[in-house]
């Protein structure tokens, strides 16, 4: 399901329908809402972690590029990417400024 | 069928009652889990009741896992693990007794082969009630969004 864009004042936070736990190098999600289950690599998990209280997009790529060598502009659009993707499946909570 | 019939019938009232509840949360849960969410599923099991006076944790514990087993073991459809832990979490806190149900995971495999394996246990403080399993530490458990390991 396709949901509309982000806005950078948007409030995003972990779903509380949501579990997960660290398994080897991996982080594993479960959406109690229904029952899949999702795996993050090394980049997910840090936005994962980011997300467990509410931040916006911005914040989230500005943790992201000042701990790893990575160009603004290509990190902002794969954490737009990402994030959109999490709430598309209900791991992700989006509270936009009214 | 028929021994099964009659060792149920043998059995002292109270211990007919438990696995009757057990078999009925079961039936909940498996059906449940079929309609609605885990998380739905959980709400509407965990309604707590009032402890009963006198009444031994251990002592229920053990009966609400014998109970669980027994009528799982007689029921047509597939009793899961999580099914299981589900009804008997429901028992014990209609009981007003503690329990915390468990959500596991762990990988196994390499690369091509690799298989997310999921295990569902119920604990009683200490005492484990269902779900256990020998290797039962290999599997990691989930926890909220904010709780910390």
């Amino acid at each position: 399901m396709a949901l509309p864009p982000i806005s950078d004042s948007a409030r995003l936070v972990a779903s509380p329908d949501v579990m997960a736990t660290r398994v080897g190098a991996e982080l594993v999600v479960l959406n109690l809402q229904d029952g899949v289950y999702y795996s993050l690599d090394e980049a997910g998990i840090r936005i994962w972690e980011l997300l467990q209280a509410p931040v916006t997009v911005p914040a989230i790529s500005q943790a992201l590029v000042s701990e790893y060598e990575v160009e603004e502009a290509r990190c902002d659009g794969d954490v737009r990417t990402f994030v959109a993707e999490l709430a598309s499946r209900g791991l992700v909570q989006v509270q936009e400024d009214r | 069928m028929t021994v099964a019939w009659r060792r149920f019938r043998g059995l002292p009232a109270d211990d007919r009652r438990l696995v009757i509840q057990a078999a009925l949360l079961l039936g909940v849960a498996w059906a449940g889990l079929r309609v609605a969410s885990y998380r739905r599923v959980l709400r509407l099991l965990e309604r707590r009741g009032q402890r009963g006076a006198g009444q031994d944790a251990e002592t229920a514990a053990e009966r609400i896992a014998w109970a669980v087993e027994a009528a799982a073991k007689r029921s047509p459809m597939p009793m899961t693990c999580l099914v299981r832990a589900l009804a008997a979490h429901g028992m014990l806190r209609q009981r007003g007794l503690p329990s915390q149900l468990r959500l596991g995971v762990r990988v196994r495999g390499e690369r091509a082969a690799r298989a997310l394996e999921s295990h569902a246990w119920v604990q009683c403080g200490t005492r484990m009630v269902v779900g256990q399993l020998p290797d039962l530490d290999s599997y990691r458990t989930l926890r909220a969004p904010g709780v910390q390991r």
